[in-house]
């Protein structure tokens, strides 16, 4: 009798450490709340193939945008997402700017891109595909992802959607900084302002 | 040769602090006739008369675009009223939930009050807009001003009828053609609602137009009608934390505001307002 409830008992204990190493072991993309980037491919406006495969391990960024939009030009006049985009690489962030917009071609946002000394591809989606993947909504529509692919943060690029404020509250700066300093991005996700994309 | 270049000067700056014109859009201030009152009080408006094809917005303008702003200046005394926003339009872009505003026309007004006392004086106004159409968008903003001895004056050729505009602002709740039952299901960071109404006489093409604000998207949105009542199936899902386990209880807002539109059998549109409790 000892002897069978001796082998019930290792049985239990195999089951019950099994049990301990399969729920730590596998990752579950739901337990961190956090949603993976929609892997993708597209031309920048160089024609160079870009692959968001290539930037395993790194932070990146993603911008919607359209030069048309007047949205987007105050954040160009201002500097906003250059600024950003150039005090984060020295940290090992890439910043692609994505059009969506149908009837921008490779032409007209190369035109754009090297008016602005853009020093991050423009990269052209002009079936949406990209866009309708990450559900962007409007230009600009930002969104930032962590070291593992995750969406860290997507919404608005700051909280200023009329332009009005003196010191807007950036949320693209505040998240990168937190994933820099390995803490919790604070604000994961706001409503996006802007023009709509312009999808075919 | 300076004189002339000083009067011509002047009459621009006078033509152009009546109206605006930007790209697509013209604005200009209209004045309600036959609101002459003891109290004076006027119904002032700004007009937008928008180019074909192009539109500005409504308080809320949807998940794109940027609401039109209308910012009074008084004299001293003087004292305006809320802006009031006949019903929008929804306007729909292929691939984008849909935005709200107006197009051809609309005349956003204010109830303007001066103290009898007050002889001199300019109202001015501060307008700005984004006009719109399917492919650009371009801000647009203006200063107009009106002198109160021309406001009074009953021969003002600003004046005009604008009671269309007026039958246009939403009328409240208490004043609905319908009755209304709603019920509210909450689950983690979503809450679906049902609104039935029951309307009191015969009306079509009903919409809903939510202010959603910055907090709340709709993800999905049903209207149906059968026999006289019309179905209102909406899930709003809370813009916040990703990650975050959302207590619904405490992250929505009290209320969602919202607009009922409809047409009436002589084809007119009209709206209530729709308040929706959502604690």
């Amino acid at each position: 009798m000892s002897k069978k409830y001796g082998i019930l008992r290792f049985v239990l204990l195999c089951a019950a450490t099994l049990g301990i190493c399969i729920s730590s072991c596998i990752a579950s993309p739901s337990m961190d709340g956090m949603t993976s980037a929609p892997t993708f491919t597209l031309s920048d406006t160089n024609g160079k193939s870009v692959s968001f495969a290539d930037y395993v391990g790194k932070m990146v960024v993603l911008e919607w945008t359209n030069p048309d939009c007047p949205f987007v030009k105050r954040h160009y006049k201002s500097g906003t997402m250059k600024r950003l985009a150039e005090k984060f690489a020295a940290q090992g962030v890439v910043w692609l700017a994505v059009s969506s917009t149908h009837f921008h071609d490779t032409d007209k946002l190369s035109t754009w891109a090297n008016a602005q000394a853009l020093p991050y591809p423009v990269l052209v989606d002009q079936d949406g595909k990209v866009g309708k993947q990450f559900g962007a909504l409007t230009t600009p529509h930002m969104f930032v992802i962590n070291k593992d692919g995750k969406i860290a943060y997507s919404g608005a690029i700051d909280n200023d959607s009329g332009g009005d404020l003196e010191t807007p509250v950036n949320y693209v700066e505040q998240a990168l900084t937190s994933l820099i300093a390995s803490k919790p991005v604070e604000t994961t996700q706001t409503k996006s302002y802007g023009c709509s994309v312009k999808y075919s | 040769m300076k004189q002339l270049f000083q009067i011509v000067t002047f009459l621009l700056i006078l033509l152009v602090g009546e109206k605006a014109f930007s790209q697509n859009v013209k604005a200009e201030l209209v004045i309600h006739d036959g609101t002459q009152s003891v109290q004076d009080t006027h119904l002032v408006g700004v007009r937008f008369l928008m180019d074909p094809n192009w539109h500005i917005y409504w308080h809320f303008p949807g998940d794109s675009g940027l609401p039109t702003r209308i910012n009074w200046k008084l004299p001293p005394g003087a004292t305006s009223g809320p802006l009031l926003w006949p019903v929008p339009e929804k306007f729909i872009q292929k691939g984008s939930p849909p935005t709200f505003g107006y197009d051809q026309e609309v005349v956003l007004l204010s109830e303007i009050m001066i103290p009898p006392s007050l002889r001199e004086g300019d109202l001015v106004v501060e307008v700005k807009w984004l006009a719109c159409d399917l492919k650009l968008c371009v801000p647009g903003k203006t200063s107009l001003n009106l002198p109160i001895e021309e406001l009074r004056s009953a021969k003002n050729s600003k004046r005009s009828d604008l009671t269309f505009w007026i039958d246009q602002v939403p009328t409240p709740l208490i004043n609905a053609p319908f009755t209304q039952e709603i019920s509210l299901k909450k689950e983690n960071s979503s809450i679906t609602i049902k609104a039935d109404l029951s309307w009191k006489e015969k009306v079509g093409n009903i919409e809903w137009y939510p202010v959603l604000g910055d907090k709340l998207i709709v993800s999905s949105e049903n209207i149906s009608e059968k026999e006289g009542k019309t179905e209102l199936r909406m899930t709003l899902n809370l813009i916040g934390n990703l990650s975050s386990n959302l207590n619904s209880a405490t992250d929505f807002p009290t209320q969602l505001n919202s607009v009922i539109v409809f047409t009436t059998v002589s084809g007119k549109r009209r709206g209530v307002d729709f308040p929706i409790l959502l604690k």
